[in-house]
């Protein structure tokens, strides 16, 4: 259970808190969001990369 | 899980899908250049600005500005003042024949605040990003298309909320990220669509449910505004500056003059909007000055308040309902706005990774038949 959900949960909390921050403070607030929200963003393209290198190296 | 409540939720998340999918698709994809609409305004300069002048220049009375929109356009009416954050020194004129109009023939000018001349007419009916604009909010169908699209949206989150159940047992032999890559396209693009999907989980559910509420906007100012005018009529008001109180500008009937008794009775706070007496907005006798806080978040929710220009008085019809404050919250949660240009990269990131797990879970529904062969 924990090893399915650790890693979606604490992307879902970075995720909020990127949402919010920048909502709530400038400066410091832009920064956490930025920040924050880079995450699910890396973790996706990252994803995304390897799919695509799998198609690659079976064609 | 239960293998019958696994088919359960599976049979949720499949016709969830599969009806909204092609709306979101499209929602995605219109989405896509409407964060930078902005900054495609400036490039393809189709953006008007203020003509320079020295900074600080001091802006002439609004009622001067309505004067000579009105000379500009003759027979028409000023109905609404909009002022924009990053353009201080103009001011979006709402004209029409008469102020008491459902806005059919209404026409926005743009006035330079300081000279109150008219510095043009915005095209906000033509052209790609007008398309993308209609396609998006209203499929060209007025409250009607809104609504539908708002019910997608919710079938989205059906479609968001099953999918998340569903995550677990996809995932009981499989790492965190793993994509079974040396396995059949079909497997690959399984684990891709479960990736994404789980890791958009916020995202999409934050900027689908505020889109929602988005499409309800129309409904809940009505709701607003009967609820101010019933309580004007019922007396129920709060009196936030005396008709007779110092320290403020004498009233002379000038709408310049009755803003400034406003921004004395709530200071700190900047001037969104002026709306005409006799428009929806305000009462046959009242001027309403819509105010915004000064920060991201104050900025969006908005207060308006009432005053009598010949008098001069001040009232709070109505504290801001919560519906409206939920709509107000909605609006930079969807459009990602609040946070320079890095969070409209970033929202269009999002915005491209779900439009993967929504092409992916279509792949996978039109290749169902092999798994299904197989097993």
């Amino acid at each position: 259970m924990t090893r399915i959900w650790l890693w979606p949960v604490v992307v879902a909390l970075l995720s909020m808190l990127g949402l919010i921050a920048g909502l709530v403070s400038e400066d410091l607030g832009d920064w956490l969001s930025w920040g924050a929200l880079a995450v699910p963003v890396a973790i996706g393209c990252q994803g995304l990369a390897r799919g695509r290198a799998a198609q690659q190296s079976r064609g | 899980m239960q293998a019958s409540t696994l088919r359960r939720w599976g049979w949720i998340h499949k016709w969830s899908s599969l009806v909204c999918t092609l709306f979101i698709l499209m929602l995605c994809l219109t989405g896509l250049p409407l964060i930078f609409s902005h900054e495609i305004e400036h490039l393809t300069g189709s953006e008007i600005e203020a003509p320079p002048m020295p900074e600080g220049t001091p802006h002439t009375s609004v009622d001067q500005v309505a004067a000579e929109a009105v000379r500009a356009y003759p027979g028409r009416v000023p109905l609404y003042f909009f002022a924009e954050e990053d353009a201080p020194d103009l001011w979006y004129v709402k004209l029409d024949t008469r102020v008491d109009t459902d806005e059919s023939e209404s026409l926005l000018i743009m006035s330079d605040a300081r000279t109150a001349e008219v510095v043009g007419v915005p095209n906000f009916d033509e052209g790609f990003m007008s398309v993308m604009y209609r396609l998006h909010v209203d499929l060209y169908a007025g409250l009607a298309g809104k609504l539908f699209l708002g019910f997608m949206g919710l079938l989205l989150m059906v479609a968001i909320i099953s999918g998340v159940v569903l995550y677990a047992p996809f995932m009981r032999k499989l790492s965190f990220g793993e994509v079974r890559r040396e396995r059949a396209p079909r497997t690959r693009w399984l684990d891709l669509h479960n990736l994404l999907g789980i890791v958009t989980l916020v995202w999409a559910l934050a900027v689908g449910f505020t889109g929602v509420i988005n499409t309800w906007a129309d409904l809940i100012f009505k709701g607003w505004q009967a609820e101010q005018v019933a309580a004007l009529q019922a007396g129920e008001t709060r009196v936030l500056l005396a008709a007779d109180a110092t320290g403020a500008p004498a009233a002379d009937g000038s709408l310049q003059t009755a803003v400034e008794r406003v921004r004395v009775a709530a200071p700190n706070m900047t001037v969104a909007m002026i709306a005409w007496p006799g428009t929806l907005r305000a009462t046959p006798e009242h001027v309403a000055v819509v105010l915004g806080g000064d920060s991201p978040l104050t900025s969006r929710l908005t207060q308006a308040l009432l005053v009598d220009p010949v008098s001069g008085e001040v009232l709070e019809a109505r504290v801001r309902p919560w519906y409206v404050t939920a709509l107000q919250l909605s609006e930079p949660l969807h459009f990602g706005d609040y946070g320079g240009l890095p969070l409209k990269v970033l929202w269009a990131l999002l915005d491209v990774l779900t439009l993967v797990v929504l092409g992916s879970g279509l792949y996978l529904w039109l290749k169902r038949g092999a798994m299904e062969a197989r097993s």
